[in-house]
């Protein structure tokens, strides 16, 4: 299983987390989980449209182990990039007028969470969920 | 050379396999056999006969042939270690009853006419080492499922240990006990949030008698659930704190914010009960308020 | 989607639907504005029973509406948040500031009445 959804404005974000708690819901995950993953999966997706003003979510199943199933949603973008990574995770930092709590808040709400960016080239953000969280 | 061959030849025959096997079991009065049933028993046996000659012995073909060649085994051990446990039997019921057919083939291994010494090692050889590879199987499984056992039974203790205690109409009691990790704190905060808009209950008491530490960890945990009960409408008094959990509250500077605290479950509850009649007071009032309001 | 806002007594009730885009959160935030105005309303009651999720930019939304009526005389209450909008909104670090929350409309209304009279 695996769906891409084009980020182009706000009401793209809002078919990207329903989709994502679609298949969170079949994967078997709870409703505060599904929760959790439709809210990343919007939070990432507004920052695409705050920063970079376009690129795509990436949501795939995962399979682990004997028994364990994921979800994983990557976020990329051609944008100009995150220049200072550590800032951009502390709680309460934006440059843009969101309220700054999308990055930290995200990963918490995931059990794994990584940035991958350059400056000027772009970023890509992958997180994950398990139905039995120990991966991590 | 295939050491292995010599060894399919023999389990080839495999009645009289079976029938010696099932007699020394009988004789023993094996516990597998009181189990399972003798006649269970003998199914399973005939259908290991079956599978192994597809075996390889380990070491001699690529990993995946090896693996694929395992693979009948694999399954079959599965089952009947599976239907072993679900009757109260454990690793010492099944290995001798396993090691049983071991000590058949080398017998007859050493009895095969026309066998060089050299070709009795590598026969003998090759038998432990298949041997060897599925006792290895056999423990995996059951190491495995002893771990899923495991791993269900914190799960229930968990649930036993953070109940959601109806004490009054509209009023929950949460008495914690035990340390509160991140993974339980979640499950805990969800319990208590799903029971308060289930039972409609404004008031909740956050008892923590039980938990032996309280740190900073421990005390985000605690405010994100009294600030998660908020949203959905339940105010929370946290109660049970200890002399010592109050010295260590404050020599960690950590502050439990405008989250109301009481020392005792007693005194949480007459805290509640004493805000219930305020409120309806206060409704009452409102109440002859508007009612002067539209009459005048 | 025009949201209706009903008015009973002094308060104005407004329910929020399943899935709101951002256009229509703030389409959502004038019309309150404009009928609190209209109303002299003391206070605002936002039910959210149906609504699935509250991320960064509805959770701002909804501080707004709640600082911008406190600005024009009128309380604000939202009412029957489920435990997983709850929980979410915890772990991303939202918060709703001066804004009572209530489990049942009812008992969000109560406390709406009980403000007005200063009690």
């Amino acid at each position: 299983m695996q769906e891409t959804i084009q980020i182009l404005s706000e009401a793209d974000a809002i078919v990207a987390r329903q989709r994502g708690r679609e298949i969170a819901r079949t994967l078997g995950f709870s409703i505060v989980d599904q929760t959790r993953i439709a809210i990343s999966i919007s939070e990432l997706a507004r920052n695409i449209i705050l920063y970079a003003g376009t690129g795509e979510v990436l949501i795939t199943d995962l399979v682990a182990g004997y028994d364990d199933i994921g979800i994983e949603v990557i976020a990329a973008d051609n944008g100009p990039g995150i220049s200072d990574l550590n800032l951009a995770l502390v709680d309460g930092y934006s440059t843009s007028n969101g309220l700054g709590m999308g990055l930290p808040g995200t990963k918490r709400l995931m059990d794994e969470f990584s940035i991958d960016t350059t400056p000027g080239v772009g970023t890509r953000i992958t997180i994950r969920k398990w139905l039995h969280s120990r991966h991590f | 050379m295939d050491h292995f061959k010599s060894l399919r030849t023999i389990v080839a025959d495999r009645e009289s396999i079976v029938t010696e096997w099932m007699a020394q079991l009988a004789a023993e009065r094996h516990e597998l056999h009181e189990l399972l049933g003798s006649e269970y028993i003998r199914q399973q046996s005939e259908t290991l006969l079956i599978e192994f000659p597809r075996l390889t012995v380990p070491g001699t073909a690529s990993p995946d042939r090896e693996r694929d060649s395992y693979e009948g085994v694999s399954r079959w051990l599965q089952n009947i270690s599976l239907r072993t446990a679900q009757h109260g039997g454990s690793p010492h019921t099944f290995m001798p009853y396993l090691l049983r057919l071991k000590a058949i083939i080398s017998e007859r291994v050493k009895d095969h006419p026309e066998m060089t010494m050299q070709d009795l090692y590598d026969g003998l050889t090759a038998l432990d080492r298949v041997f060897d590879r599925i006792n290895h199987l056999y423990y995996d499984f059951y190491l495995n499922r002893r771990e899923q056992v495991i791993k269900a039974q914190a799960l229930a203790i968990q649930e036993l240990s953070a109940p959601v205690i109806q004490v009054w109409n509209g009023i929950l009691a949460l008495p914690l006990i035990g340390a509160i990790d991140t993974q339980r704190a979640k499950g805990i905060m969800e319990n208590l949030l799903r029971e308060v808009v289930r039972t409609k209950s404004p008031h909740v008491i956050i008892d923590i008698t039980g938990v032996p530490i309280v740190d900073t960890g421990v005390a985000e945990r605690l405010i994100k659930t009294v600030e998660a009960a908020r949203l959905v409408g339940a105010e929370c008094v946290m109660t049970g704190i200890r002399p010592e959990v109050a010295q260590t509250l404050v020599m960690l500077g950590v502050n439990l914010g405008d989250i109301v605290t009481k020392a005792t479950l007693q005194a949480g509850l007459s805290y509640i009960l004493q805000r219930i009649r305020q409120g309806e007071q206060e409704a009452a009032f409102a109440d002859t308020k508007i009612l002067e309001e539209s009459v005048s | 989607m025009q949201v209706p806002i009903l008015r009973m007594n002094d308060v104005l009730i407004v329910t929020l639907g399943e899935d709101i885009t951002d256009e229509e959160a703030i389409s959502i935030k004038h019309d309150i504005l404009v009928r609190i105005k209209e109303t002299e309303c003391e206070g605002l009651l936002i039910d959210i029973s149906v609504v699935d999720l509250i991320d960064s930019f509805m959770g701002r939304v909804l501080n707004e509406i709640a600082e911008m009526a406190r600005l024009m005389g009128s309380r604000t209450a939202i009412t029957g948040m489920s435990p997983q909008v709850a929980i979410t909104m915890v772990e991303l670090g939202l918060k709703l500031e001066g804004v009572y929350t209530a489990l049942t409309v009812e008992r969000g209304f109560e406390w709406l009445k009980n403000q007005k009279t200063g009690a």
